[in-house]
């Protein structure tokens, strides 16, 4: 359990280290995605040897996965919105969206 | 057996993932990482998780990556171009610490026995048993993200004409 956990863990670093790393906003929200999927391995293996038991490790991951959907749909729409502005995706650049 | 397939799964993913944020163009990235998560759905139906595992496959690379890649090829601004500089200093920097901490947590957990594959029933008992209230948020939380993003990419009435 602790590599897959390590594993998860580095997942959520790779993912820390694509926000900071690339101002892209589809490649944060790439990141993200990564890091949900971590979490998502992280529950599993838990479940898998923990005490908490295998069906509870894949009802978190269908949790994971309904925070994943609602974090990607935000994001895409964001990015969208951007876009339609004719603007660059660039996060260091935005911080405004009504204009 | 199947926990060192499982590990040897998710690594593979890993470095799938950490190929991703070393490509310029968004499209590759995105790709690799729908390899990640499918190695990582590997993974989870090696320590008997196939639903899980399902999920992973149907939900996240082949729903979110998807969406994802179509809105990269049919956007013209998706350049892969900017990074920020230093990023590895920087990262490395902001990142030690907290890597650090989490892997002291993770070697202070016990380690447990590998476990059968439960029947999907029982997480369906779960989830509308004691986990009610807690899928009832999620639900809420992806309606308000619905909204939310009908409301992002609302136009305004001079734009329609």
């Amino acid at each position: 359990m602790t590599a897959l956990l390590l594993i998860a863990l580095a997942f959520q670093l790779l993912a820390l280290f694509a926000m900071v790393a690339r101002s892209s906003l589809l490649f944060q929200l790439l990141g993200l995605e990564l890091a949900m999927a971590g979490a998502a391995l992280a529950f599993v293996a838990a479940g898998a040897f923990g005490p908490a038991g295998l069906e509870a490790g894949q009802a978190m991951v269908l949790v994971v996965l309904a925070i994943a959907t609602a974090e990607a749909g935000l994001g895409f729409a964001l990015y969208l919105a951007v876009t339609r502005r004719g603007k660059d995706d660039d996060t260091d650049k935005l911080d405004r969206l009504n204009d | 057996m199947n926990a060192l397939l499982a590990t040897t799964l998710a690594l593979a993913g890993l470095g799938f993932g950490g190929l991703a944020f070393t490509r310029s163009s968004v499209v590759h990235a995105a790709t690799l990482v729908m390899a990640a998560l499918l190695l990582l759905a590997g993974a989870m139906l090696a320590l008997s998780a196939g639903l899980a595992a399902a999920l992973m496959i149907l939900v996240h690379a082949g729903a979110i990556v998807a969406v994802l890649l179509f809105i990269a090829l049919t956007t013209p601004a998706a350049s892969g171009r900017n990074s920020r500089p230093l990023a590895l200093v920087r990262a490395a920097l902001l990142l030690s610490p907290l890597a650090a901490l989490m892997v002291l947590g993770v070697a202070a957990l016990p380690a447990g026995l590998p476990q059968a594959a439960p029947p999907v029933a029982a997480v369906g008992q779960l989830l509308f048993g004691p986990w009610a209230v807690g899928v009832e948020l999620a639900s809420l939380l992806l309606l308000v993200a619905l909204i939310g993003a009908r409301q992002l990419l609302r136009r305004d009435p001079e734009d329609r004409r």
